[in-house]
């Protein structure tokens, strides 16, 4: 079926012209325009935050939902009532300076946190063993490779050098460098690019991700 | 004062987008094959006839910041994938890692049902805030695709570290996973760990594999159109700074 080329809608519309006047404020600094595109994003600040709450809400609602469906799903489900409300009533009653709310978070969240944090490293390590073993291509391989030269070329070891690997000038570390910072901006062009035409296809109304 | 190269960019991708678009009417943008997309129009089907579900992870764009534009495509692709499974008994569900985001996934889904003249059903549970931190939002979005009898993760948006938890709880359940972010360590990441990596700008692809709306193509058209712009912009300034002009 034939797409009409922009299709005008209300909620189009307003995108159009809230998005041109942000732009537009952050190209130049006329007084009217800058004014604008600061209260819209205050309002945008604002409704993010409301959203936040009603994510919260609908996390709560999904995990209510959730007691009927078996002792394991429960379990969890509990486990998230439990946490949300010792975070309400901490954050909420005592405040988040409060010596109770920061040993909370020092000696509960943080630890989980960062022991999460090391499952993903070990998660990672078996992952690239999984690569080897089913399929190693050559991209693969060139990834493989450039993990290992990587890793010889920055871990330190206690009062020597690795030769033609660690060093500022030595030839590993180099090629890594320059190579490294020149695939880096390669697809760093290329993401911004991405999003930057994505943006605009919105902007000017060509494609709605959300809403009819 | 006028921040001329930035307005000049600006009018000239918005200017080339336009023609596209007009462009694509008379001659459609050929596109290369990307193995990941391939696999996943088959994924869906099977998936439908299976009885089981599709996760898309839409990570943790925040409205407010320049990483919102991966998640506007996995928002898009979002609504495009759930006009072929929304029909199913298992319709697919979506975790977010923020409010706004999970609100327009909503309403992405909602649309889709009125589109289909059915009536919108347990949507708070088909798109769910999964955690808000990156932690968080990672074990959120494990579990769901652990216990969720799912059948393709499709992760498409801002993720960090935590997409790891994310690549493994699929490679375990045997998912088909085909993954993408706009952030590099994420990029690193699922080449170990997802069945398919979108490397780059891919990512911003996968809305003109799954449909053939001439916008999708035009803008990856433009994209291609500007990144050769930058490319000949980088050579002759190089060679210009050689020869010390």
């Amino acid at each position: 079926m034939r797409q009409p080329f922009l299709s005008l809608s209300f909620s189009t519309l307003i995108t159009f012209l809230t998005g041109t006047v942000v732009l537009l404020g952050y190209f130049t600094d006329l007084p009217p325009l800058d004014g604008l595109r600061l209260r819209f994003l205050q309002w945008a600040v604002l409704l993010s935050a409301v959203a936040l709450l009603v994510g919260v809400l609908n996390l709560a609602r999904v995990h209510w939902s959730r007691f009927g469906e078996g002792i394991s799903k429960a379990l969890m489900s509990l486990a998230f009532f439990l946490g949300f409300f010792v975070a309400l009533l901490a954050g909420g009653l005592l405040g988040i300076q409060n010596t109770v709310t920061r040993a909370l978070v020092d000696f509960v969240i943080v630890p989980i946190e960062a022991s999460l944090f090391v499952v993903i490293l070990v998660v990672l390590i078996y992952a690239l063993t999984r690569m080897v073993r089913k399929q190693l291509s050559a991209f693969n391989f060139a990834f493989l490779a450039t993990v290992v030269l990587a890793l010889l070329g920055s871990v330190p070891l206690p009062a020597t050098q690795i030769p033609f690997f660690q060093g500022e000038d030595s030839p590993i570390s180099y090629a890594l460098r320059v190579l490294g910072t020149a695939g880096v901006r390669g697809l760093l062009i290329g993401i911004a690019l991405g999003s930057a035409v994505t943006g605009l296809r919105v902007l000017f109304g060509l494609d709605r991700p959300s809403g009819e | 004062m006028i921040d001329g190269y930035s307005l000049l960019i600006f009018l000239g991708l918005s200017l080339l987008l336009v023609v596209s678009t007009l462009v694509q009417r008379k001659v459609p943008y050929t596109l290369r094959e990307i193995p990941g997309f391939q696999r996943l129009r088959r994924a869906i089907g099977l998936a439908v006839e299976d009885g089981k579900r599709i996760h898309i992870s839409l990570g943790r764009g925040v409205l407010l910041s320049e990483n919102f534009g991966v998640t506007l495509s996995g928002l898009g692709v979002l609504k495009l994938l759930s006009r072929f499974a929304l029909i199913s008994d298992h319709p697919p569900i979506a975790t977010t890692g923020e409010g706004s985001l999970m609100l327009l996934a909503q309403d992405g889904l909602r649309s889709t049902y009125n589109r289909l003249g059915l009536a919108p059903r347990n949507l708070p549970q088909q798109a769910v805030l999964a955690g808000t931190t990156p932690l968080a939002y990672g074990v959120g979005a494990y579990l769901e695709t652990r216990e969720g009898r799912i059948a393709v993760d499709l992760l498409i948006g801002h993720l960090g570290n935590e997409a790891a938890w994310l690549g493994e709880a699929s490679h375990r359940q045997g998912n088909l996973s085909i993954a993408g972010s706009d952030h590099l360590t994420a990029q690193a990441v699922f080449t170990a760990v997802a069945t398919y990596a979108l490397i780059g700008e891919e990512v911003f692809a996968a809305g003109a594999y799954l449909d053939s709306n001439t916008a999708q193509r035009a803008s990856l058209q433009t994209q291609d159109i500007a990144r050769w712009a930058i490319v000949v912009f980088l050579i002759l300034a190089s060679g210009a700074k050689l020869l010390g002009i």
